[in-house]
């Protein structure tokens, strides 16, 4: 199977076949468009993904390789979020800065199951905590005033269950 | 070769000063030291602080990874003094918080923009709510106010969205109607509220009194006063919406009862026991004008309104569908 070579962002390289590097609309589109043949020992440059979330990355197109191609993104449909399978739900336990980088990376390299499953996993896991929770669970700083956290909750009343 | 431009030996005086170079001359001469941090700065600085939120718009943004592929922090301007130090923690890009926003629901809406200010400013954006409006659109359930054509303009967009969730998003049409039929909700929150606005209609054999509220004047701290000058700005103010602070107390009752004229004044008393025949309700709401009129009627009770038989009480907020198209309900003008 012919095999092309990615290169991280910190340099390092891994060996992958086309097909699976293929469920890259972004590798799929700059094999096609700048006609880099598969034979050739190109190295296929992504400056925006470490090695380490690269590696995530390919673990998850090798594992996902046989899939049917999703379907159109409809913006028109109400997306699910509780369809995740177990593999991805363990794929899934890393700590919140990988998830971060994983929806960046899936976002820049066109991958729309593994965007889809990263989004819905931290969606659901910021459904029902509290500010402050979600703050804790993701390790995210607290830019707000209390004055400010409370009229941004006052505001939001319209979706809050009573 | 270039030649070094020469000073001209004529002799001409001594050269004009400025204040500006007079106050900036490292010689003294029997003057006081400039100061280093000058009260422009200061002031202009105290603006910055002030306008920070508002500046965002405008700030260039970083929403990179570096080469270590460790996420950039978004605002390239973010060491404006805040008026609590911020904790320890990621501070991810604009970008992630929009793709996550759109797999976040209605009801959690309001837990995703407290997360942080980007995750705010994304709520805040036109296309969070047309991404929202559109992911649950059910044409059958909205009426024409709401449908897409109606949803062009900018101004109120999130309000439209709101109401319109609010007739066709299955979880809010549920809660709605447990507010409908769930019966009393103790009206003892609008305790210290004013009424705007009072109305009444007969209903069957039943009398429904409408008493408006306003909650509260407070402007959140992300609208920007002056920028709402502007007419384009005020145009394009999403955020729109001039019920916002005001809610409906709906009574119905078996009988009309007179009530005399309270709007304008505070409600400061509030009392909901069990009618004679224990059937029904008795809401006694007592209004003051003590704070319009301090100096004439310094704690007076201006107005005592007893309604009973109570069948029915609701507190409609601005999202609530009956708030927006119950047809029975008469207009009630505001102060």
């Amino acid at each position: 199977m012919p095999q092309i070579k990615l290169q991280s962002s910190d340099g390092e390289t891994f060996a992958v076949d086309v097909e699976i590097a293929k469920c890259s609309v972004t590798i799929k589109t700059m094999l096609e468009d700048l006609g880099m043949d598969e034979e050739e020992e190109e190295v296929v440059p992504l400056p925006n993904v470490n090695s380490a979330i690269l590696k995530k990355v390919i673990q998850w197109a090798t594992y996902h390789k046989d899939d049917p191609p999703p379907p159109e993104d409809d913006e028109n449909k109400e997306k699910r979020t509780d369809d995740i399978s177990s593999w991805d739900a363990d794929f899934l336990k890393v700590d919140q800065g990988t998830l971060f980088e994983l929806i960046l990376a899936a976002n820049y390299l066109d991958i729309k199951g593994l965007l889809d499953v990263t989004c819905k996993t931290v969606a659901n896991m910021i459904k029902g905590k509290a500010p402050e929770e979600i703050r804790k669970t993701f390790n995210i700083k607290n830019d707000f005033t209390a004055s400010e956290e409370e009229q941004v909750r006052k505001e939001n009343e319209w979706c809050e269950e009573k | 070769m270039i030649k070094p431009r020469r000073e001209s030996k004529k002799y001409r005086g001594p050269p004009d000063v400025t204040v500006y170079d007079f106050a900036n001359s490292k010689v003294v001469n029997n003057r006081l030291k400039k100061p280093s941090t000058s009260v422009t700065y200061v002031v202009k600085k105290e603006l910055e602080v002030k306008d920070n939120w508002d500046d965002d718009d405008d700030n260039e943004t970083e929403s990179t990874v570096n080469n270590n592929g460790n996420i950039r922090r978004r605002k390239k301007q973010q060491n404006a003094v805040r008026e609590q130090p911020s904790e320890d923690g990621n501070d991810y890009p604009f970008d992630v918080w929009f793709i996550i926003s759109n797999y976040i629901a209605p009801e959690d809406v309001g837990r995703f923009a407290a997360i942080c200010k980007t995750s705010l400013e994304v709520v805040l954006s036109v296309q969070f709510w047309i991404a929202l409006y559109k992911r649950y659109y059910k044409k059958e359930c909205l009426p024409e106010t709401y449908q897409p054509n109606c949803l062009l303009r900018y101004f109120g967009l999130r309000t439209s969205v709101i109401k319109a969730l609010y007739l066709m998003y299955p979880p809010f049409i549920a809660r709605t109607y447990q507010i409908g039929t769930g019966g009393i909700t103790h009206p003892d929150i609008l305790k210290g509220k004013k009424c705007v606005g009072l109305s009444f209609r007969k209903q069957g054999k039943k009398f429904c009194y409408y008493f408006k509220f306003k909650l509260n004047n407070s402007v959140p701290f992300y609208r920007n006063e002056m920028k709402q000058q502007n007419i384009i700005e005020l145009l394009n103010d999403i955020q729109a919406n001039p019920d916002e602070d005001n809610c409906i107390l709906k009574v119905t009752c078996e009988e009309r009862i007179a009530i005399p004229p309270i709007v304008g004044q505070t409600l400061i008393y509030v009392s909901l026991t069990l009618s004679r025949g224990f059937c029904h309700h008795r809401l006694q709401l007592t209004f003051s004008s003590k704070i319009e009129f301090f100096s004439s009627r310094n704690g007076t009770i201006d107005g005592d309104v007893v309604i009973d038989p109570v069948s029915k009480i609701m507190i409609l907020n601005w999202w609530h569908p009956l708030y927006i198209t119950d047809k029975t309900i008469p207009y009630l003008g505001t102060e």
